[in-house]
């Protein structure tokens, strides 16, 4: 093993004590990779438009010559922002004592089904607090904390179980996360659960989690599988409140 | 060598701006090109992402893939020495 390789070891090693005992520090290290990396998958759908239209290639030139367009952009970027926040928050006022925080890392650049959240214990996230996405539907749990940041895990990362119910009669299920954001669950077949009905997980009463897609109903069998599609789609989601 | 430096600086851009199965593929390519980048690339993925109770993907798969590159490369200089 070469130098080059030890000194790899030896950075990793560095790494790991300080994941292990100042976690933070290392978030905060990369929070400006995750940063740029989100503007830079951002770009890369406004770049391919850009070149698809030469008047709006020549319009966008003339544009960025132009302070003012400088100052638009900023403009439209504040108001981007702030209508994600009134679509996370609606149009409440009063303080309801959740956190909002925005996602550093989602699927799929962050594998495992989580989200790397830029708000931590100061901010007072807590490890189990409910992570909400826009119009308060849930999507997952805090996994684990540190100073200025934390890591959420999906209801749909695989294999977790979560109670929840199904349809109007609030059937009960076991929902197992099945990755990318779904998540599948098994009731009895003459239960009648149908395509489009509502999936439920406790929060304040039950709260919608996702939409049936699909029963499979094998007539050999006592049960019927249910996949079921995320009211809020996880590789989109900017921003998220937290309930402690 | 700059090649190897350009592969190496891309799969770890990747680990932060990537879906992870790119990041995987440049993981191995990554590997083949300097074998211990792999495991160490693998190592760093698990510092930022891995939570209790997942199974160490990006490390399990950086091992393999540094195994197998220097399994490659061994292969390589064998052959060489033969003919």
């Amino acid at each position: 093993m070469g130098p080059i390789a030890l000194g790899g070891v030896g950075l990793v090693v560095v790494f790991m004590l300080l994941r292990t005992f100042v976690p933070g520090v290392l978030v905060a290290l990369g929070t400006p990779l995750w940063i740029s990396g989100n503007t830079l998958s951002a770009g890369v759908g406004t770049t391919a438009s850009f070149f698809s239209d030469t008047e709006t290639l020549i319009a966008e030139r003339d544009a960025l010559r132009d302070e003012v367009a400088a100052l638009q952009v900023t403009v439209q970027t504040t108001q981007a922002r702030a209508d994600d926040l009134q679509r996370l928050l609606g149009s409440r006022t009063e303080p309801v004592g959740e956190i909002v925080a925005g996602v550093l890392a989602r699927p799929p650049v962050s594998p495992y089904d989580l989200f790397v959240l830029d708000q931590g214990d100061a901010a007072g996230v807590t490890e189990g607090a409910r992570v909400h996405g826009a119009g308060g539907v849930p999507i997952g749990v805090i996994e684990s904390v540190s100073t200025g940041t934390s890591r959420a895990r999906l209801y749909s990362t695989p294999g977790q179980e979560t109670e929840g119910w199904v349809g109007d009669e609030r059937i009960p299920v076991s929902l197992v996360g099945e990755g990318a954001g779904a998540l599948r669950a098994e009731v009895a077949r003459e239960a009648g659960v149908v395509p489009g009905a509502l999936v439920y997980v406790a929060g304040p009463g039950a709260l919608p989690l996702g939409t049936v897609i699909h029963v499979e109903n094998d007539p050999t069998l006592p049960r019927s599988r249910v996949d079921i599609r995320p009211l809020v789609n996880p590789f989109s989601v900017t921003w998220v409140t937290i309930a402690p | 060598m700059p090649l190897r430096i350009l592969i190496i600086a891309t799969t770890l851009f990747s680990l932060f701006a990537l879906p992870w199965q790119v990041t995987v593929v440049l993981l191995l390519v990554a590997a083949l090109v300097f074998p211990p980048a792999g495991i160490l690339l693998g190592l760093l993925a698990e510092i930022f992402y891995w939570a209790p109770g997942f199974i160490p993907y990006y490390a399990l798969a950086g091992a393999v893939a540094t195994g197998g590159a220097l399994l490659v490369h061994r292969f390589i200089k064998t052959r060489i020495m033969d003919t």
